[in-house]
């Protein structure tokens, strides 16, 4: 066996080495995402029949009905663009930042804890609301910060990113025996949100209960918020 | 029921073939995303967002005998993706093979140092490196799956087995550097 095929045998083993099952709870997860989703159907189904049937065509008819037809098409995207700008972050197009307006977030919230260890909980939250640049999946990173009984206190970091920017900052979370659960952040945006905030709250009445998102973007650095660690 | 009805049946709307497609394939797509990804949180990612685009675009699959390769390329474009928007995928410039890099590395390398060379390189080329060494695809096979054509693929794979070497044979030479002459 020469050396450049022993290395591809030893290549080949280090890539056979590894998880070949999908997580569960990812794939549940997907899979009640999708149960209530409406599939891309019908929109571009036209253009497939005519499309085949100007491929027995002669090149220069297909031609120029393509470029009719790519005429067409460029007029409608553009018209649907302008029509559509006012409308934050709607597909395809970046979110429009007003500087002026404070814009009311609502919306439910579903959290996965992806890592525990004595030290550190990691989490991941998948965040739904009728703002494109509130919608995504966020990460957290918390320790516990005090913990008296069943009731808790932690702090860490939060990220959440989507197609056209990202929100950080710290998170500040307190559980209780019932289950209850408050969770509050002042996100600072970055790229196309550079400049505004995201005020994040969540609120959770029970262990079973959803989970509801209030909150606010404003154009503005976030506010000082007290330290909860100092708080009586 | 065979795997290509679910398709077909999933593809028009039925949620429960949808689920028993995704049963019997996401074990794949994950291995796949994980390798690529080399991160369990970001092939979770990847594998739920493939999940999902693969639900939404399923009525536009013509031929549900091609729903592993289909599948393979949303999971491959979903992980070139997440590691682009990833920012802990810092990726460093790849490793420029020197022209004589045919014939080093003889030594088998360990698992840590292929860890760290493998990841020197784009998730374009891991992805490559995959899909011919994981999953055993020929290069036109790959070509298929990833909508590229077969000389990319070559020069894709030729070009990501010459890095990973050259990766590791500079870690070789510095940890005989660390070590000082004998």
């Amino acid at each position: 066996m020469t050396p450049e095929q022993d290395f591809e045998r030893h290549l080949a083993d280090w890539l056979t080495d590894g998880p070949n099952m999908a997580p569960t709870q990812v794939v549940d997860r997907a899979l009640r995402q999708t149960a209530h989703r409406r599939q891309r159907r019908g929109a571009w189904r036209w253009l497939v029949l005519p499309l085949e049937r100007i491929g027995h065509w002669f090149p220069t008819q297909r031609a120029t009905l393509l470029a009719t037809l790519a005429a067409v098409l460029a007029g409608v995207l553009l018209t649907s663009a302008v029509i559509t700008l006012p409308f934050a972050g709607s597909p395809g197009s970046p979110p429009v930042m007003d500087d002026e307006a404070i814009v009311a977030i609502e919306g439910s919230a579903e959290v996965d804890i992806t890592s525990v260890t004595p030290r550190q909980i990691d989490r991941v939250i998948d965040i739904e609301t009728d703002d494109k640049r509130i919608e995504g999946r966020a990460r957290q990173r918390l320790t516990v910060l005090t913990q008296s009984g069943d009731t808790r206190q932690l702090r860490g970091a939060m990220h959440l990113e989507n197609d056209w920017g990202a929100w950080e900052g710290a998170v500040d979370i307190v559980t209780y025996p019932s289950g209850e659960e408050f969770e509050y952040a002042a996100l600072e945006g970055t790229e196309a949100y550079q400049g505004f905030t995201y005020l994040y709250t969540t609120h959770r009445a029970t262990a079973e209960a959803e989970r509801t998102v209030v909150g606010a973007i404003w154009p503005d650095e976030p506010p000082s918020l007290p330290d909860p660690s100092l708080l009586p | 029921m065979q795997l290509r009805e679910l398709v077909e049946r999933a593809g028009h709307g039925d949620h429960d073939a949808f689920t028993a497609v995704v049963r019997a394939s996401s074990g794949r797509l994950y291995a796949i995303a994980y390798r690529i990804l080399r991160d369990a949180d970001l092939a979770n990612d990847a594998l739920q967002e493939t999940l999902v685009k693969v639900w939404d675009d399923l009525p536009a699959l013509r031929d549900p005998d091609r729903f592993d390769g289909w599948a393979a390329r949303i999971t491959c474009r979903c992980c070139y993706r997440l590691a682009k928007r990833e920012r802990r995928f810092a990726l460093p410039t790849p490793c420029q093979p020197e022209p004589d890099a045919t014939a080093f590395v003889t030594e088998v390398a360990d698992q840590d140092e292929m860890e760290r060379g493998f990841r020197h390189l784009s998730p374009e080329h891991r992805a490559v490196l995959v899909l011919h060494y994981y999953l055993g695809l020929t290069l036109g096979e790959i070509a298929d799956t990833l909508d590229i054509s077969p000389g990319t693929v070559g020069s894709r794979l030729h070009y990501a087995v010459r890095s990973l070497r050259a990766a590791l044979e500079s870690e070789a030479r510095t940890a005989q550097a660390w070590e000082g002459p004998a």
